[in-house]
């Protein structure tokens, strides 16, 4: 168990956020959860991310209660363990996209040297040829890319996604979807994202709704387990096994489909032919209602 | 170390912005600074002005004795410049509470001093002081020799040294050091009352240079005491009438510290005025407690205004920057090191305006100088001289605290920004 929320309370003055929230998140798995507006999606998100100490429960990270922690070892965890994407990218302005992705690697006194990591997660974010630009000159995708290699720079265990889609068009947003999926997939992220986006949901192995301070579980898929299976048998089994490619046949139809280049552990986002027609015919009938 | 070197550029780079950035915001204290170091600087003049006295500053056992209606020590007699007798004065020596007295004196006499040098006669005339031999001890080389004779020993004032090298270099004659002028001869006119009458008198010496010195500020030469006093006697006893033979300044040590009030009383009643360590101090004191005042409501209202607005463009600043500090805490950063890293901005600010101030201040005080007697009045013989380097380190140092304190408070807003109201603004 990757993380574990028990009984989480908060609430503002008089306002009650969150009534005795509970919930798990295993590694690899990817966690959704929608709500409406101001029901506390990302004050919980905020909790998790030690950000916000709750007003009873315990935030469980590999069983240390994070709650409990001092300031500067909660920093240190953010840094290390957790990253962060937002709707808005909220990406430095002054800073070039390479910078921002650079920026939470420099928290520490001696910064780890990630310049070869950025080249590459650059490539399989498709970012390579906007890295000198900044932000102000990037388009929405772009931007979110940026910020999902500043969230994935520092190699974090878990990855805290506030509607990352809700600021992008379609295609975009499809673009998104895949990466997490592979993210999940191909470095074992674990993921909670907060989205009223449905195409998100899909790929999610949890589905909670917060409402009225209390989350419900709406959707559990079997498959969240079998994919984190997988990826274990994929890394332990020699590959050109029967075993290895029948894995990676699942994993591709499961959730990447059309895609099969593959750099330093992770794949660029492709939208398929058959998401780009989806996603055509979902504007079209916008266009039409 | 790449990664090391990379983020020493980074932060570089990143905090120069910031610092540019937040420049403004320090202004306000360029003012405090500035007069700060104009305050610093009037401070030692007036203290070195008052502190000062003709012998330099009195020692804790002598006392300076003046006639009651003094007003300074003036060494040519006038009707407004009373003196004490010698009557007086022999009436102080004989006092028994004093282990030493040294007198400066002053004659009626018109004197005229004539030299000779690169064939060229040169004659001017001079105010004269008469000084006893004692008061030149440890300040004047061979002041032991310094005694009516002939001929007379003449202490001339160091300046006329400058002017006749001046007056050499014109004639293109390498400059003389004061000791080469050791022992030049000169001739001494001292004249009195009106030709075609019965009190006119012309006396005619002989004398040679003794040495230089700064001890006695005035425009004249330094003759022995007793010299004066002799030739005072002479012109008394040839016709009659007083040679205006006076003492201007008797500076007396007293054998028992604990007796001076009562010594002080009995030299009042004299119709003397006396003035001790004690008096100069407290004198001192009296005047910088006027300027400390002065200068320090000044300096309040200045520190207030100054603290006031760094606070607010501090606070406005994280206002402005509370997105980046929101997201640094997002990334990992801690409410310390942002804490810190506004400070150490703040406090960097406040040492350029520091300097800054400092420099300002010096440039002023340059300039003060010709204004500070309409100024203020009482400062009038006060000369200003610019800070040196110790206020400039003790400006950058308040200047930075100053800075950095007022931008504690909007720091620890900064470091506790409510994270997700700023990044989703």
């Amino acid at each position: 168990m990757l993380l574990d929320l028990k009984n989480i309370s908060l609430s503002f003055g008089k306002r009650k956020i969150l009534d005795n929230v509970s919930f798990t998140v295993s590694k690899g798995e990817i966690i959704a959860i929608t709500g409406k507006s101001g029901t506390g999606k990302t004050s919980l998100l905020g909790i998790i991310s030690g950000l916000l100490d709750p007003d009873s429960g315990e935030v469980l990270y590999k069983d240390e209660n994070l709650v409990k922690w001092w300031d500067f070892k909660k920093s240190a965890f953010r840094n290390r363990k957790i990253g962060f994407v937002f709707q808005f990218f909220n990406l430095l302005p002054d800073l070039t996209a390479y910078e921002n992705i650079r920026y939470p690697s420099l928290k520490l006194f001696f910064p780890k040297d990630v310049h070869r990591e950025i080249l590459d997660i650059s490539a399989v974010l498709g970012i390579d040829g906007i890295l000198q630009q900044k932000p102000v000159t990037l388009s929405g995708g772009e931007r979110q890319r940026v910020a999902i290699a500043r969230a994935v720079i520092n190699k974090p265990s878990l990855l805290l996604a506030d509607e990352p889609t809700g600021n992008l068009d379609v295609v975009t947003a499809l673009e998104i979807k895949h990466l997490f999926a592979r993210l999940r997939e191909e470095k074992g992220i674990s993921i909670v994202i907060i989205t009223h986006d449905q195409k998100l949901i899909e790929i999610a192995d949890r589905h909670y709704h917060l409402e009225e301070c209390r989350l419900t579980l709406v959707e559990k898929k079997p498959a969240a387990v079998s994919v984190e299976k997988k990826r274990r048998a994929s890394t332990v089994k020699p590959s050109g096994s029967s075993g290895n490619k029948k894995a990676k046949d699942e994993k591709t139809k499961a959730v990447k489909p059309g895609s099969s280049k593959k750099i330093s552990g992770a794949v660029s986002p492709r939208v398929t032919a058959k998401d780009k027609a989806k996603a055509k015919t979902k504007v079209v009938k916008k266009k039409t209602l | 170390m790449k990664a090391f070197i990379y983020k020493l550029f980074f932060s570089l780079k990143e905090n120069l912005f910031n610092l540019l950035r937040s420049f403004v915001a320090g202004f306000g204290i360029l003012f405090l600074v500035i007069f700060f170091a104009l305050y610093i600087s009037i401070r030692e003049s007036v203290t070195a002005y008052i502190g000062g006295s003709l012998l330099d500053n009195l020692a804790s056992d002598e006392i300076k004795i003046v006639h009651r209606n003094s007003k300074s020590l003036d060494f040519i007699k006038t009707a407004d410049s009373p003196a004490i007798t010698p009557a007086l004065a022999a009436q102080i020596r004989r006092m028994p509470h004093f282990s030493e007295i040294n007198a400066l004196s002053r004659v009626g006499f018109n004197v005229r001093i004539r030299g000779e040098l690169l064939g060229k006669r040169s004659e001017v005339y001079l105010p004269v002081c008469g000084m006893d031999r004692s008061a030149l001890r440890g300040k004047v080389e061979n002041w032991r020799g310094f005694v009516g004779k002939d001929p007379v020993p003449v202490i001339v004032p160091s300046f006329a040294v400058d002017i006749l090298n001046n007056y050499l270099a014109m004639n293109s004659i390498p400059a003389i050091a004061s000791k080469e002028f050791v022992g030049f001869p000169v001739e001494l006119r001292f004249v009195t009352g009106k030709r075609n009458m019965e009190s006119f008198r012309s006396y005619k010496f002989d004398g040679e240079i003794h040495g230089f010195t700064n001890l006695v500020n005035f425009t004249g030469i330094i003759l022995p005491s007793s010299y004066l006093e002799s030739l005072a006697a002479r012109y008394r006893k040839e016709t009659g009438r007083s040679a205006g033979f006076e003492y201007v300044v008797i500076y007396a040590k007293v054998k028992d510290t604990d007796m001076l009030p009562e010594i002080e009383k009995n030299l009042r009643a004299m119709g003397l005025k006396v003035e001790s360590q004690k008096d100069i101090v407290e004198k001192t004191k009296q005047t910088m407690a006027v300027i400390d005042a002065v200068f320090m409501a000044i300096l309040a209202v200045f520190f207030i205004v100054s603290v006031i607005s760094i606070f607010n463009s501090y606070l406005t600043l994280v206002y402005i920057r509370s997105q980046k500090f929101s997201l640094k805490r997002v990334l990992g950063f801690s409410k310390i090191q942002i804490l810190f890293f506004f400070l150490v901005e703040a406090a960097f600010i406040g040492a350029f305006y520091g300097g800054a101030g400092f420099y300002l201040g010096n440039v002023i005080i340059k300039y003060a100088n010709d204004f500070i007697a309409k100024w203020i009045p009482f400062l009038t013989s006060v000369s200003l001289s610019p800070n040196g380097g110790d206020v400039l380190i003790l400006s950058i140092m308040l200047s930075s605290s100053i800075c950095a304190a007022s931008a504690f408070v909007p720091a620890i807003f900064a470091s506790n920004i409510n994270l997700f109201k700023a990044i989703r603004r």
